[in-house]
């Protein structure tokens, strides 16, 4: 199934006091890969940046590095796109993924052995340190040489039914063991709880900054995140059957569901440091507020084939 | 004991005689078993660079003994570190606190044959480390390999996923490594850490061989110590051919970038900024504009094309890095990757610091073509691999357990419940043999002692692909035998004595033959900051001046049995409270002279609650403190004695105060030393811009305080007397012209004459206003747009003529002059205003994350 999905994010930053000098760094063109078709993208900023530079960063995402010399009081970054998505992982079967400490024994370090790229993945990084605690209540899910997926998939489960969204409930510099210990958090502590979890028991994750569709059609249930920016976790269990080359399986822990036409990708990365979608730093002698809208919606016919199957 | 051989044919016959040498050791214990002593052989005789040490030691003091002499150097060396304000940040459980320098009388002695070992092996390292970078930047054919496990680099902080890829200007990452060796009980030479981004010390380095060279001349130069210098030189040079480049082939501007006056090192940012002319810089003092980096100056954005940095990676730029950091420049990694600026060192080395890299480098050295190492390091197992933990985990005694990747600061953890840690998380784990340190003699208290000794040593690269060893270093001791070596803890330093066989370069920072365009590109720019800080330097000089000498006047004039009128006492006390001495909502004098007097005692050393002379001498301090490196250590030396003195002579048992006769001389002394500093700013500073700013906050400071003063003389009517006229001059520091010139005629002409009309009085509005426009024309800008500045003040004289007062009467004069003060008093705060907003608003703002 594929779906064409128009997403436009608008961050609009107020500030009490002319900003003299802004820096920014934005991750908000989405991905364009075999399973995601960027058919349409535009940021446009206001005012104008004096100076703008597109890149990709170390992992491949698209980043736009933009600054601002003349004095301004608003400014309003907005990134419109149109997105072809397939459902990846229809065929997913996760009962024959290979046993999870297989694959965590691969990832151990032995001299001169070759390099496994996820490696990077099944390590703590700055939003996602080692928890104990959290290594503890993953620990159930992880029988010996039960298949990855499956053991990702329960994780995810577990999660979803012990921790609560709460919108507001935590911010971004909350460290994730207070919003695992309140049991309680918004999309980015979801997935940042369970890449955690993976993480102590050996396993690579990645944290994957996107947007969701609030309605799928054939769905019924509202979807949680869809207001807003959303994030999600991908699982390194590669050789599952329904799951790419490169191993990674989508799980979105905050509506408890492997994502399908309705997730679009922006970027991935370790944890939402490496993917933030509008960061910036400014000077001025005030305060500022920033709002952000999202609005994801269904820009064109929901077909039954995957992409690479389109006439 | 035997003298030995002399090397120099020439050497004349020894001072000291060997019986002397026996004496100073025989209170030092005996070697101790396994350790090497850098003093004594095994067999107890004294090492033959100590004999030839011993035999150029200035002789004694008649009728002194040697340990005497030894121990008044020491207290020299312990002067002359306070006198040149050598000093410290440490940090413990009470905060932090600036202390002292420590430096040993006594320096660490290094053979030519032991240093060429050292030198080689050295070199080879630092090259090593550089080729790890460009290919962990690079291709990543170690990682590839499974030569460098993944988790050293991708898992720790210091790996920068943003300089992927990029290839520096000149191609060069690493400018200057450091190495901290210590010898083991064979002799044998042990690398212990290396520090890649911006190692510490080669300041205190520099400062430690000037003191103790002067206290042995002789044997600095008979025993042919390596001069330093040149390597401070070879660092300038490398960082500025790597940066011409990104200048576009012209003179690059190259600065020093420092965390600020709170980093433990600051002293030396200072000292070396002014030893190597750069500018010295705070990250606020830069801005990236158009991926290029800028000094924002008082003449508006300077470029910068390289900096020599002490700032750690994390903290540089809070875009990209560490976003809680108020010390980088947001947008600096951008300019980094565009190529725009030198970075020394480049970002990203500080994963090279783990202890767990050690392991790992002989097997990259090989790979790489770098051969094997000539200088070992400890031996390393880091726990992540699997086969090394088990090799280690049962024989741990001995042997340290460290953090694999950095907690909180640099220093890696000693832990002893090792085994439950490592299991949880092998990979944060390094196991690391330990060495016992040699012992290297220090001489105090009438006594050597031997103390255990790590040397930092530092290898700075060419820009030509090769590296050259600083011939000395930063030797450090443990505070006691069985302590760890850390400035941090109370540890020591050493200067640190290379020798050679060949000749002694004898370079010296200075002769240099410079060329036209190397001289106009280190005038050297004056930052905003540093500007704004020179300005209130002059006014708070000057402001606390006239505060003291309100101070002087008040306190004997307001007095129970003072003889001058209500009306001068009411216009004192007024003034008082205006200009902070007293609290507002203290009673008059009329009420009661003693609470008044209390209340100004007690305001006089308060520097927290009131805003009187303590106060002020805060806010002066901490200009001049953000001044380090343009102030001579005179000037310094100078701020920081009247401020301690000061608060010295008025403490007092908690509930009293300070009394009159102990005040009163104090104030005495303090005028003395704020007018020596006021010499000090006029007579000894180059006048640059900066020296222009601080002159005109001083003159701007001096009009506002004058005018005030004149302002409420005449406002309170306390003119009409002789007393009143009496205490103005002496608030004007004018009374002996006065009287020399009109003997006692008391009368308001001849005050208008001296305190506002001749210009050839320093304290006359006239005067004031004659000097200010003089300075303001000289400001940075063109003359048209410095000319709103001067339309603020009277085009000349003061602005009212002598002619203009003919036949006034005194009402009429005293009117006239009010009215001036007031017009003076708003130019004055005006112009001081638009200069701020002019000069410095650069530097104002805050870096906020959003």
């Amino acid at each position: 199934m594929t779906a064409t999905l128009a997403v436009t994010h608008e961050t609009r930053y107020d500030y009490a006091a002319p900003v003299t000098l802004a820096h920014h760094l934005a991750h908000l063109r989405p991905l364009d890969d075999a399973a995601q078709a960027l058919e349409h993208h535009v940021l446009e900023i206001d005012p104008a940046p004096e100076r703008r530079h597109e890149s990709r960063d170390a992992a491949g995402n698209a980043q736009c590095h933009f600054s601002l010399v003349r004095p301004h009081r608003t400014l309003v970054v907005r990134a419109s796109s149109r997105v072809r998505v397939a459902a990846r992982f229809a065929a997913l079967d996760a009962a024959r993924s290979p046993p999870w400490d297989a694959l965590a024994q691969r990832l151990r370090y032995v001299a001169r052995a070759p390099f496994e790229p996820a490696v990077e993945y099944a390590m703590p990084s700055p939003f996602v340190p080692r928890l104990q605690p959290v290594r503890d209540w993953a620990a159930p899910s992880f029988e010996p040489g039960r298949p990855a997926a499956e053991a990702a998939m329960d994780l995810m489960h577990r999660l979803h039914a012990d921790f609560e969204y709460e919108s507001r409930s935590t911010r971004i510099d909350t460290p994730l063991l207070e919003a695992f210990g309140q049991r309680r958090g918004v999309c980015q502590d979801f997935a940042h709880l369970l890449a955690c979890a993976l993480r102590t028991m050996g396993l690579p994750a990645r944290y994957v900054s996107g947007y969701l569709l609030t309605q799928v059609p054939g769905d019924e249930g509202r979807m949680v995140g869809a207001d807003a920016s959303h994030a999600w976790v991908q699982a390194w269990c590669p050789g599952t059957p329904g799951v790419p080359e490169d191993g990674w399986l989508d799980l979105d822990p905050t509506n408890d569901l492997v994502p399908g036409a309705g997730h679009v990708r922006v970027a991935v990365g370790r944890d939402f440091g490496d993917v933030t979608p509008l960061r910036g730093v400014i000077r001025s002698g005030g305060g500022h507020t920033m709002t952000v809208a999202v609005t994801t919606r269904l820009a064109g016919p929901v077909v039954a084939c995957p992409l690479e199957q389109e006439p | 004991m035997s003298p030995s051989q002399s090397p120099l044919p020439f050497e004349p016959s020894p001072q000291p005689s060997a019986a002397e040498l026996d004496a100073l050791l025989r209170h030092v214990p005996d070697p101790e078993p396994g350790v090497w002593d850098e003093l004594r052989e095994a067999d107890g005789s004294v090492r033959p660079r100590w004999q030839r040490f011993g035999r150029w030691l200035p002789p004694a003091p008649e009728g002194e003994g040697r340990a005497a002499d030894l121990d008044q150097r020491v207290a020299q060396v312990a002067a002359r570190i306070r006198a040149d304000g050598v000093t410290h940040n440490v940090f413990d459980e009470q905060g932090s606190a600036v202390r002292p320098w420590s430096l040993e009388l006594l320096p660490l002695i290094i053979e030519p044959a032991e240093w060429a070992g050292i030198e080689a092996g050295v070199v080879q390292r630092a090259a090593l480390l550089e080729a790890m970078l460009d290919d962990l930047y690079g291709e990543r054919r170690l990682l590839h390999e499974g030569l460098l496990p993944p988790a050293l680099l991708l898992r720790h902080p210091g790996y920068l996923r943003p300089m992927i890829g990029v290839r520096p200007p000149g191609g060069l990452r690493l400018h200057i490594v450091a190495f901290d060796l210590a010898r083991g009980a064979d002799g044998a030479w042990w690398v212990v850490a290396q520090r890649t981004q911006g190692p510490s010390g080669l300041g205190y380095v520099l400062h430690n061989r000037l003191v103790v060279s002067s206290q042995f001349a002789d044997a600095f130069r008979e025993m042919r110590v390596q001069h330093i210098a040149s390597s401070y030189r070879r660092l300038l040079d490398t960082v500025e051919a790597m940066a011409r480049e990104v200048a576009g082939g012209a003179t690059p501007r190259v600065a020093l970038l420092t965390p600020g006056p709170f980093a433990e090192t600051y002293f030396e940012h200072a000292y070396l900024a002014r030893y190597l002319g750069l500018p010295l810089v705070e990250g606020s003092d830069l801005t990236v504009r158009d991926d290029r980096l800028f000094l924002k100056t008082v003449e508006g954005l300077e470029p910068v094309h390289g900096l020599l940095r002490r700032l750690d990676d994390d903290w540089c730029d809070p875009l990209e890095l560490r976003p809680d950091s108020a010390l980088g420049v947001p947008g600096l990694l951008q300019a980094a990757r565009a190529g725009r600026v030198v970075m020394a060192n480049a970002l990203g080395s500080a994963f090279l610091e783990s202890p767990a890299v050690q392991g790992f480098l002989p097997g990259i050295a090989e790979r790489l073509g770098i051969g094997p190492l000539g200088l070992p390091a400890l031996p390393t197992w880091w726990c992540g691999e699997a086969a090394a933990w088990r090799d280690v985990q049962d024989r741990l005694d001995g042997k340290v357990v460290r953090s694999t990747f950095p907690r909180g600061g640099r220093t890696s953890q000693v832990h002893d419940r090792a085994h439950v840690g490592i299991e949880q998380d092998p990979d944060a784990w390094t196991i690391q043999g330990r060495l016992r340190f040699s012992r290297a003699p220090i001489w105090g208290g009438g006594t050597l002692a031997p103390r255990p000794a790590m040397v930092r040593v530092y290898a700075i690269a060419d820009g030509g692909g090769r590296w050259h060893v600083l011939p000395g270093g930063m030797t450090r001791v443990a505070q006691r035998e069985d302590s760890s070596v850390s400035m941090q803890r109370g540890g020591s330093s050493l200067d640190t004595w290379v020798l050679t066989d060949g000749p002694v370069d004898l370079f010296s920072m200075l002769p240099r033959r410079l060329q036209v365009d190397d001289i106009v590109g280190r005038r050297r720019p004056v930052s905003s900051r540093t500007g704004e800080n020179l300005f209130w330097l002059g006014r708070y000089t000057e402001r606390t001046e006239q505060l003291v000498r309100l101070a002087q006047v008040t306190l004997t004039t307001i007095d129970a049995d003072s003889d001058a009128d209500d009306t001068v006492q009411r216009t004192l006390a007024a003034l008082a409270v205006r200009k902070g001495l007293a609290p507002v909502g203290v009673p008059t004098p009329a009420q009661s002279a003693t609470l008044f007097e209390r209340a100004l005692l007690a305001g006089l050393g308060d520097a927290d609650g009131a805003l009187s002379v303590a106060y002020n001498l805060r806010a002066l301090e901490r200009s001049a403190m953000a001044l380090r490196e343009r102030l001579s250590s005179e000037q310094w030396g100078l701020v920081r004695n009247m401020t301690e003195t000061f608060a010295e002579a008025l403490r007092s048992p908690p509930g009293e105060l300070p009394t009159l006769p102990r005040v009163l001389p104090a104030l005495d002394r303090l005028a003395l030393q704020l007018a020596a500093l006021t010499g000090m700013q006029t007579d000894r500073m180059t006048r640059d811009h900066g020296w222009r700013l601080l002159a005109v906050g001083r003159l701007l400071e001096r009009l506002i305080g004058l005018t005030t003063r004149m302002h409420a003389f005449v406002d309170a009517g306390a003119l009409a007397g002789a007393a009143g006229i009496d205490l103005l001059l002496e608030l004007f520091d004018s009374a002996i012209t006065f009287r020399a010139r009109y003997q006692r005629h008391e009368d308001l002409l001849a005050l208008a004459d001296l305190l506002v009309l001749d210009s050839d009085n320093p304290r006359a509005f006239a005067g004031v206003l004659r000097r200010l426009r003089t300075e303001l024309r000289k400001l940075p800008g063109s003359a048209s747009s410095l000319e709103p500045l001067l339309a603020r003040l009277p085009p000349e004289g003061a602005g009212i003529t002598l002619e203009s007062l003919r036949g006034a009467g005194d009402e009429a004069i005293a009117g006239r002059l009010g009215a001036l003060s007031d017009a003076l008093l708003d130019a004055a705060t005006g112009l001081a205003d638009e200069i701020g907003l002019r000069y410095f608003t650069l530097a104002h703002g805050q870096d906020q994350r959003v």
